[in-house]
């Protein structure tokens, strides 16, 4: 147990009526659950810790009384356990109320940072919404994008030539993609963006608590609700000597990168969900990445016309993405629920726009008959086995419905 | 023809304008395997078929040939025809 479970444990173990199991705690998903890319599901430790620092940590932990120092003691080990995973310094780390704050807040400060050197925003063409947003909302139309392969992997090539070009703020660039899983280069990238002295955004949120980190990165963002923390924790890490620049007012939180008052009790649920998560990942994320292999073989030996999009190898353990030809996908996915499975999907018809997944679009890949399944930790086997027994009908009845026959 | 200068030679006419994925696709699939000679210019507005159609020729042998602006500027179309 690291410093901060210890911490925790002593501090919640004798503030609580109940004995409050910070370590110890497994997570088990709830049945039938597959979408753990779009959340997971509150591990049992966040739980645990969330309810004992409702009642320890609610004070400043800016202040000067007893009150305030036993936040600071949660708030302190919390970051101390961020820091330990993503191989951050703890006065690198901040907490946001969101991974889509503390995107913008990390790339908005690298623009400012960046301000002499240029304004020109790169980002590969499959990152997060949330990270196109910011660097549109930075840059305007000096933000770009650096195009993929069929696989969704950047273009190392081009990312090397658009470095290249003068007036270059930063490049952002996930650690993996959230759709499809692929794993992007990311140390190749920013050794490249090092040579021209740029610096590198990484969106970790699909990553942190599933797999080994980048570690080479100037700024780097996650969000605690995919790793079965709450929602509302965000991280934002900024390397010691970037020139990174707070747009926040003088005295502002979290080592003057975050406005507004932190969420002690919800950042402590977070680094408990994160350690409990840590402690068991190279088990864990081995046995989902076997079931994902299963998946990726099976499904397409059992539904004709059936694309496996992603890297097979170099991917996410527990993501994998389906496209399936003369699919409808939001008739795919009320089957699927009607069957008890919580699944996502890029296909137009599912998303409020009606445009499909900008992902799908970069990687030419079909974005009709869209199905990606993301398993939380703790996934049943026999989740896996059912989904794969089910598929086969429940997409032979959509296509019938639209006489696809012998197409 | 009635279709302005721009539109390649085709044989076919595929107005899947209005329909949203999967349907255009469908349409193209359908109207192949009635005539897999055929030169089809498909007409969707459907923003996915930007992305399916292209995939779809990749997936079934087809050649997607020419894109452009739908004659009366109402959604795209896009010249499928047989590989050579």
């Amino acid at each position: 147990m690291g410093h901060y479970g210890r911490v925790v444990a002593r501090d919640l173990s004798t503030g609580t009526d109940g004995a409050a199991t910070v370590s110890g705690a497994r997570s088990s998903a709830p049945a039938g659950y597959l979408d753990a890319a779009s959340t997971a599901p509150l591990h049992p430790a966040a739980r645990d810790a969330l309810l004992a620092a409702l009642d320890q940590g609610w004070a400043d932990p800016s202040r000067r009384y007893h009150q305030a120092r036993r936040s600071r003691i949660l708030l302190d080990a919390a970051r101390e356990t961020v820091a330990g995973v993503l191989g951050a310094r703890p006065d690198e780390v901040s907490f946001t109320a969101s991974g889509t704050q503390a995107v913008g807040l990390g790339l908005g400060g690298l623009v400012r940072g960046r301000a002499r050197a240029g304004d020109r925003v790169l980002s590969s063409a499959v990152e997060h919404s949330a990270v196109l947003h910011a660097a549109t909302a930075a840059a305007g139309p000096r933000a770009a994008t650096v195009g993929v392969d069929a696989t969704g992997r950047i273009d190392v090539d081009a990312a090397a030539a658009a470095l290249a070009e003068p007036g270059v703020a930063l490049l952002a660039l996930q650690s993996a993609n959230h759709e499809v899983g692929t794993r992007q280069p990311v140390d190749l990238v920013a050794a490249l963006a090092r040579e021209h002295g740029v610096p590198l955004l990484v969106d970790a949120a699909q990553s942190v608590g599933r797999e080994d980190l980048p570690r080479d990165w100037s700024v780097l963002a996650a969000s605690a609700h995919k790793w079965g923390g709450p929602a509302g924790v965000g991280v934002l890490a900024v390397r010691t000597g970037v020139r990174w620049r707070s747009d926040a007012p003088e005295g502002a939180q979290e080592h003057g990168r975050v406005p507004g008052f932190v969420d002690v009790p919800a950042v402590v649920a977070a680094a408990a969900a994160l350690e409990a998560v840590e402690r068991d990942r190279l088990v864990e994320s081995a046995r989902l990445s076997a079931l994902v292999d299963r998946l990726r073989s099976r499904v397409p030996e059992l539904v004709p016309d059936t694309v496996v999009l992603g890297d097979p190898v170099e991917r996410l353990p527990h993501l994998v993405t389906f496209s399936f030809l003369y699919v409808d996908g939001e008739t795919l996915l009320a089957d699927l629920d009607a069957a008890g499975f919580a699944v996502s999907s890029g296909s137009s018809c599912v998303s409020d726009s009606l445009q499909p997944s900008h992902v799908l679009a970069a990687m030419g890949a079909l974005t009709h008959g869209n199905l990606r399944v993301s398993l939380p930790n703790g996934a049943a086997t026999a989740d896996v086995d059912r989904l794969i027994d089910v598929l086969p009908g429940v997409v032979a009845r959509v296509r019938g419905m639209l006489g696809t026959q012998g197409l | 023809m009635s279709h302005g200068p721009t539109l390649p030679p085709h044989d076919r006419v595929l107005d899947e304008r209005g329909r949203l994925c999967p349907l255009p696709v469908i349409a193209l699939a359908r109207a192949t395997v009635d005539d897999p000679a055929a030169r089809l210019l498909l007409l969707a507005d459907d923003p996915a078929a930007a992305s399916d159609v292209p995939a779809w020729c990749g997936l079934r042998g087809r050649v997607l040939a020419w894109v452009g602006d739908a004659p009366d500027g109402r959604g795209r179309a896009y010249l499928v025809v047989p590989a050579a």
